[in-house]
């Protein structure tokens, strides 16, 4: 880290305040450990920091910035999560399985996110139970959220998920470019100009 | 101990294996703590233990017997999982987050669980900081399994996705109806028969 970079101290208090939203009861004084331990990393707008066959070794707290995860298949990059403020990014399936990761996390703005060494975070976890808790809170959120859009997907018509990402993502419309809105949402662009000018 | 379940003991033997597994270091009397709280139930064959549409916050051990999981769409039935004797299942969506189950959990042979509210396994997790990381790791096991269920329907094959669950599940070709296998693998029951000639 040199000079130049943004105030780090800043942003790790903001980070206190968001996993402090994910688990109430953590202790500050661990929390404090936790968060002094991280460093700020500064991603490039379209930098691919985490790439699909990869192995994950660092856990990202989104500080600013956004960030598409998506995946390729027969050469078509198909977007299934947006990232922003406050999330959390593991490389999941990696960091999980131990396997490769299936997917390329990308930023679509430039971004700055606090980063912890998995095995740094896994110390942290046998030495202080309420991180250990905050960990399981992380993984239970984003395994919800990952089960959510499977099951849109699967039950929700396109009308649908347009009307729920709008609810849930209004600010972040404007920021995201419309051709990975309309993967994200599986429909054609087409569709999603549609939609946008019916609501 | 709860009258007609003759085996109560040996199933929590197996149940407090298989949790310890996954909670390397938790101490065995807190174990044996645990486990005493979790309540035998038993389900004859073709018996809905829950169905879509209704809230659980119940985590279920199988200590006899074969469960189904599946969801219906557009009326037809799609099979998720087979969970086989000394494996764990739980509506994990209508426990994270609060609202109703997509899926259908049906015994396909007489069934006895194990069963415990997820309220009081978390006052274990709070309780012990062991329980805690044994709480993790089991989530992310699910995560982790539910994660590799997209990615292998995605990437793999019919052919790939077959040997994979003959690999690990050669057994349950004997138990369960050909129909549902092929439902799982996302085959018809044509290309399953192909499939079974050719290995």
């Amino acid at each position: 880290m040199t000079n130049t970079t943004p105030d780090t101290q800043k942003y790790r208090n903001q980070l206190k305040l968001n996993l402090l939203k994910i688990c109430p009861d953590l202790n500050l004084f661990e929390l404090e450990e936790l968060t002094q331990k991280t460093s700020l990393k500064i991603i490039d707008k379209n930098e691919i920091f985490i790439k699909a066959d990869s192995y994950s070794d660092s856990i990202y707290f989104i500080v600013q910035g956004m960030v598409r995860v998506y995946y390729e298949k027969e050469g078509k990059e198909i977007t299934n999560v947006l990232l922003t403020e406050g999330d959390v990014i593991a490389g999941s399936y990696s960091y999980i399985t131990g396997g490769k990761n299936f997917s390329n996390y990308q930023a679509l703005e430039y971004t700055l996110a606090l980063c912890i060494s998995n095995q740094e975070l896994e110390e942290l976890y046998q030495k202080y139970h309420s991180i250990e808790r905050l960990g399981r809170k992380i993984v239970e959120r984003y395994y919800a959220s990952f089960m959510k859009k499977t099951y849109d997907v699967l039950f929700l018509s396109a009308e649908e998920r347009y009307n729920t990402f709008v609810q849930n993502n209004r600010a972040l419309f404007n920021r995201i470019s419309l051709k990975y809105i309309a993967s994200y949402l599986g429909i054609t662009q087409e569709t999603l100009s549609r939609l946008r000018s019916k609501h | 101990m709860k009258k007609g379940f003759k085996d109560i003991e040996n199933y929590r033997a197996n149940l407090n294996r298989y949790l310890s597994k996954i909670g390397q270091n938790v101490n065995p009397e807190e174990m044996d703590e645990l486990v005493k709280h979790f309540i035998p139930h038993r389900f004859s064959k073709k018996e809905m233990i829950l169905a879509a549409g209704e809230f659980s916050n119940t985590a279920y051990f199988v200590a006899e017997g074969l469960v189904r999981i599946y969801y219906v769409k557009e009326g037809k039935e799609i099979t998720n999982w087979f969970i086989k004797e000394n494996m764990v299942f739980a509506p994990t969506y209508s426990i994270l987050t609060g609202g109703a189950n997509y899926s259908n959990y049906e015994a396909l042979e007489d069934t006895i669980v194990l069963q415990i509210q997820y309220s009081v396994l978390e006052s274990f997790y709070s309780k012990y900081h062991k329980m805690e990381h044994m709480g993790r790791k089991l989530i992310e096991a699910y995560y982790g399994a539910f994660m590799k269920k997209t990615f292998d329907v995605l990437f793999l094959s019919a052919e790939e996705r077959y040997s994979l669950f003959i690999r690990d599940n050669a057994d349950l070709l004997n138990r369960v109806p050909l129909r549902y296998i092929a439902s799982y693998l996302g085959i018809t029951q044509e290309t399953l028969s192909r499939l079974r000639a050719k290995f």
